[in-house]
């Protein structure tokens, strides 16, 4: 009797196999599929894929400046100058983002306190000012503790003796910062940075709490619109997907050919 | 002068910890007289607004303690499937182990609101039409798959580095005992793969708990989401927002703390 009907079930299942796929039309599971509402709100779609793009280009480039600075901030001898980093670092890291991103939003004007921000945003072509720059400013906050972190955690996993031989070398500690630890540092974090930009691409989704219109919030539109939430969700899925894979891709061409490169030129520069 | 300073608070550890909650609260008292000279923290945070955070409505589970409840229930299931996914993945046959590298690589390469999102809408229909019947998940479970379906990916990846780290002659080791493969697993690979796991999967935790404030767009009243009612209601965000993440701070702050400690006694016990 079982049996039966675990058969029955697996043969249902199997009818609404065939039938699923890239039917534009057509009764699935009780929900019809009409991928057509893709092309018709194409336009939301490129859109929200360029506000994801812009978010995530704009936060992995500071986030990365801002974390290396303080990465190397809180390895300094000076006390006050590592408590300071250090400050940083655990202070972002713990709050969750979605917090973050709330407090800027409702307590700040950040038009007010940031005015040249007006112009930046009218060049990159964003209509909710104050949201937008909300999302980056946390996004950046919050990613470049870990990245800050993760730096810190490389550079000290190198041996000691290859600073004391670099200042044997005559090197000012900004030059044996450039030219012997950070190269191979570098090289260490590479792998752990990269799943960091791919967080911060991620958690750039949540922009769409406060009305940032990214990737996520036009599935929400699509929805809204159309009632095909389903459809809409598959797309930008894909294109998550898309934006990760390219990410990590990327980086790791950047691990194979551009680090071992610097470390190679500083060599020769030694 | 300053690394004698160093040396000074290695020493005595609680007032390194009492001079920083002391430095913290000017910090923190100056930036709202900078900033937001017209915070009224009395008013925001009665005991009745401050009671409907931590504990949500008297009748059911909310607020912060919802939010630790989600924490680890999700944890504790995400702990068993990332183990099955995490021993498939290290898993030499390919039909087990090709699902298990795409399921991890998929979820780790979605964001956490979009699964979400693809739980609380998806499931209620595959699920109906595969059991052919209405099908209804309320928020608060749709939250606590979407919380496993992602974070076991995370861990099954935290398993396999585990299981890469022990030494292949354990299984040789094991079937010459005569044992199967599962007992091979549960009596000698595992115990250990746990034990070095247990830093990582407390700093997890440590995230988890974070992502769970995400649950706000699905509307359950955890912690975050309690708070932003009550700012809708008496629109004082900062006085309110800097309270959550004052709380959010401590409680991932300590515990963050406590995976350090614990990764410490694990790497000493591993090398004596």
């Amino acid at each position: 009797m079982v049996w039966k009907k675990s058969r029955d079930i697996a043969r249902t299942m199997a009818i609404k196999k065939q039938s699923f796929g890239f039917v534009t039309k057509g009764d699935i599971m009780g929900y019809e599929f009409d991928w057509s509402v893709l092309i018709t709100y194409k336009h939301l779609l490129v859109d929200g894929f360029l506000m994801t793009l812009k978010l995530s280009i704009i936060g992995i480039v500071l986030a990365f400046i801002v974390g290396s600075i303080m990465g190397l901030l809180r390895i300094n001898k000076n006390f006050f100058v590592a408590i300071f980093a250090s400050y940083y670092i655990e202070f972002f890291r713990n709050i969750p983002l979605i917090v973050q991103i709330f407090f800027i939003y409702f307590t700040f004007d950040i038009l007010e306190i940031f005015p040249f921000l007006e112009t930046v945003g009218n060049k990159l072509n964003i209509e909710n000012h104050n949201g937008f720059f909300s999302a980056l400013f946390a996004l950046i906050f919050y990613t470049s503790a870990y990245i800050a972190e993760i730096l810190r955690g490389g550079i000290q996993s190198l041996p000691k003796g290859q600073m004391e031989a670099s200042k044997t070398l005559g090197m000012t500690s900004i030059q044996s910062l450039y030219y012997i630890i950070l190269p191979q540092a570098m090289k260490i974090v590479c792998g752990p940075i990269t799943s960091q930009f791919i967080n911060l691409i991620k958690n750039s989704s949540l922009a769409m709490t406060i009305g940032v219109a990214e990737l996520t919030f036009q599935t929400q539109e699509i929805n809204a619109l159309t009632f095909r939430g389903f459809e809409a969700a598959t797309a930008v899925t894909l294109l998550y997907l898309f934006l990760t894979l390219t990410t990590s891709l990327l980086m790791v061409i950047i691990d194979r050919y551009a680090l071992i490169r610097t470390t190679s030129i500083s060599i020769k520069g030694v | 002068m300053s690394e004698s300073l160093s040396g000074y608070f290695n020493r005595h550890k609680y007032i390194f910890w009492i001079l920083n909650i002391v430095f913290i609260i000017i910090i923190f008292i100056l930036f709202q007289k900078h900033f937001y000279p017209e915070a009224n923290f009395a008013e925001a945070l009665t005991a009745d607004n401050i009671k409907f955070m931590l504990f949500g409505m008297e009748d059911e589970l909310g607020g912060l303690v919802l939010t630790f409840v989600l924490a680890f229930i999700s944890i504790i299931l995400s702990f068993i499937i990332g183990s099955i996914l995490g021993i498939a993945r290290y898993s030499s046959i390919k039909i087990i182990k090709i699902p298990a590298v795409v399921y991890i690589e998929l979820f780790r390469a979605l964001p956490l609101i979009m699964v979400i999102f693809w739980v609380y809408f998806a499931i209620p229909i595959v699920g109906g039409a595969i059991f052919d019947m209405k099908f209804s998940l309320s928020a608060l479970s749709s939250g606590i798959i979407a919380f496993t379906l992602f974070e076991s990916a995370y861990i099954a990846e935290i398993v396999r580095a585990g299981l890469n780290s022990i030494d292949k002659g354990q299984f040789e080791a094991g079937k010459t005992l005569g044992m199967n493969i599962l007992q091979i697993y549960i009596f000698i690979i595992l115990p250990q793969v746990y034990r070095r796991m247990i830093p990582a999967i407390l700093s997890q935790f440590v995230s988890l708990f974070k992502d769970t404030s995400l649950i706000y767009v699905i509307s359950v009243v955890d912690f975050f989401r309690a708070a932003t009612i009550i700012n809708n209601r008496i629109y004082m965000s900062f006085e309110i927002f800097s309270f959550v993440a004052f709380i959010y701070f401590i409680c991932a702050f300590t515990l963050s703390k406590l995976a350090n400690k614990l990764e410490k006694t694990v790497e000493k016990q591993l090398h004596t």
